[in-house]
């Protein structure tokens, strides 16, 4: 696994149109964002030294969660037990399932890929990174941002919903896009809907590609097909007064 | 389970003749109203979608139609070959049947171009069997190739003439789905889509998708009850996997169109007259 220098923002990334792209419709997806040999590094880490738990609802109620080291133990009763509970409710809104994984709470903290995600949840906590969104978005009171690590493999959803819960100082969200390759038609596309309920325009998640939205936006991960040749990784996070 | 590989003799895709028995289907006299509209969005993006398409008496009988009486055959694609499973047949598969068609298309759509769909099955031949008017496929038809249908197209797409190629009567249900394609037909320009789903939620997928020239989806229409869409056939366009959650089954009334603009019309009176 290489060991790579610091995180950083790609130096190709245009404020001024990034800037005006996202005052259109309060979003925008952004193509290459961190030096590639970061993106190429956190996603070889990601794929290979994760432990992944998974987290599901079947609404805006009942989110539940477990622990990495207790998915590893699920036997197929139980991972069908996790479809049927998450698809109960006919995918209403805020039904979910993916896996997850906490970077902050990573336990093997002295390991390369642990020091690795340390490296990151600094990087997007940090000025640059922060003055970036700032500027990019018009948000002058972000101060912070959180972050988690999220695979969704075939079956795996996030229904429509807002991030934005009130009063949290939740102003905006992110998702930096980590997956190699992603076919279009495997779905887990980011949707975003236009006022009359169809689709304005769903963000493919290409790999060092990062989506930054307002958090009173509806949006949706597509359920992921069958089909889909590849997990799709991504970092998401909240940007936070 | 008995399926069969299809070719134009039981290909359930309906080759267009003249079945001309009654007009029970109209389009809803205030439709062409709304066409500049549309006009604007087709030739911004290559796409539109007109609501409340049909006046309401047709639309909901065409559903009540679909949804109780029509018998649904399985159609996949396994990249190469169209696979059908007649309705006598799909009546009685298991669910293992079922998830090896499942697997078979699948495993397709890892390679390239598939689909797997419910179609309704009937040959021209089999239509013939009906009594006279009681099939609504006749005048289903006979709404497609009907003056009033074909002049909206043409006014929200600019062509100034259009000829009905193919039509399909597809039902999406969970597990289902078509990867982006082009149409089948070579010489179509354009598709229509007369959507007759009564309700659905965007979350089942299901969505009719349109990519861009990067492979993005730029846009995609959930179905809506009396909608019709329509489209260039230049633009890959498919149907997203319909979430194993989706409480409701997708109908629609799919046409490949073939389409000429003013300089072709002209071309080829110029051709006729000087034979």
């Amino acid at each position: 696994m290489p060991f790579v220098a610091r995180i950083e923002l790609s130096d190709s990334l245009d404020v001024d149109c990034l800037r005006a792209s996202f005052a259109r419709k309060g979003r925008l997806l952004i193509g290459q964002v961190l030096r590639q040999d970061c993106a190429t590094a956190l996603r070889e880490y990601l794929e290979s030294d994760t432990e992944w738990g998974i987290s599901l609802a079947p609404n805006a109620r009942g989110r539940r969660f477990a622990s990495a080291v207790t998915y590893r133990g699920f036997n197929r009763s139980q991972m069908r037990d996790v479809f049927d509970i998450a698809y109960s409710d006919g995918g209403a809104q805020y039904a979910h399932l993916y896996e997850t994984f906490s970077l902050s709470n990573y336990r093997n903290g002295s390991s390369r890929a642990g020091q690795y995600y340390a490296q990151f949840c600094e990087f997007v906590r940090s000025e640059p990174f922060l003055r970036f969104v700032r500027q990019i978005t018009g948000l002058e009171s972000v101060r912070t941002s959180t972050m988690v690590a999220c695979r969704y493999r075939a079956g795996h959803f996030y229904a429509s919903h807002v991030d934005a819960t009130g009063g949290d100082g939740h102003r905006a969200s992110y998702i930096l896009n980590l997956s190699d390759y992603w076919d279009a038609q495997w779905g887990g596309l980011l949707r975003f809907k236009r006022e009359d309920g169809h689709i304005d325009e769903a963000y493919l998640p290409r790999f060092n590609s990062m989506s930054i939205f307002l958090s009173s936006l509806e949006h949706a991960v597509g359920i992921v097909a069958p089909y889909a040749q590849h997990a799709r990784y991504s970092i998401a996070g909240d940007l936070l007064e | 389970v008995r399926y069969c590989e299809l070719n134009s003799a039981v290909n359930p895709v309906y080759a267009i003749n003249d079945h001309r028995v009654q007009r029970n289907f109209r389009v809803r006299a205030d439709a062409m109203a709304r066409t500049p509209t549309a006009k604007t969005e087709f030739d911004r993006r290559g796409h539109s979608h007109i609501r409340n398409v049909l006046n309401g008496e047709s639309a909901r009988a065409l559903y009540r139609w679909l949804r109780d009486d029509a018998s649904w055959g399985l159609k996949l694609c396994n990249g190469e070959r169209v696979l059908g499973v007649p309705p006598s047949e799909y009546s009685r598969c298991t669910s293992s049947d079922l998830r090896g068609f499942a697997d078979i298309a699948y495993t397709a759509a890892r390679l390239g171009f598939a689909f797997m769909r419910e179609e309704i099955w009937c040959s021209s031949a089999t239509m013939q069997g009906y009594p006279e008017g009681g099939h609504v496929v006749a005048p289903l038809l006979d709404l497609l190739n009907s003056d009033e249908l074909q002049k909206l197209i043409v006014a929200v797409t600019g062509y100034v003439s259009t000829r009905l190629l193919k039509v399909a009567i597809e039902r999406h249900k969970p597990g289902h789905f078509c990867t982006f394609n082009n149409g089948s037909s070579p010489s179509a320009r354009l598709g229509v889509r007369l959507d007759l789903t009564p309700a659905w939620q965007v979350d089942w997928g299901g969505l009719c998708e349109f990519t861009n020239f990067f492979g993005a989806v730029d846009a995609a229409y959930r179905p809506e009850f009396n909608s019709l869409t329509i489209y260039s056939l230049s633009r890959p366009q498919g149907i997203s996997f319909v979430a194993p959650f989706a409480r409701a089954a997708r109908y629609t009334v799919v046409c490949q169109l073939a389409a000429s603009n003013v300089d072709e019309v002209n071309s080829s009176d110029a051709v006729c007259s000087s034979n």
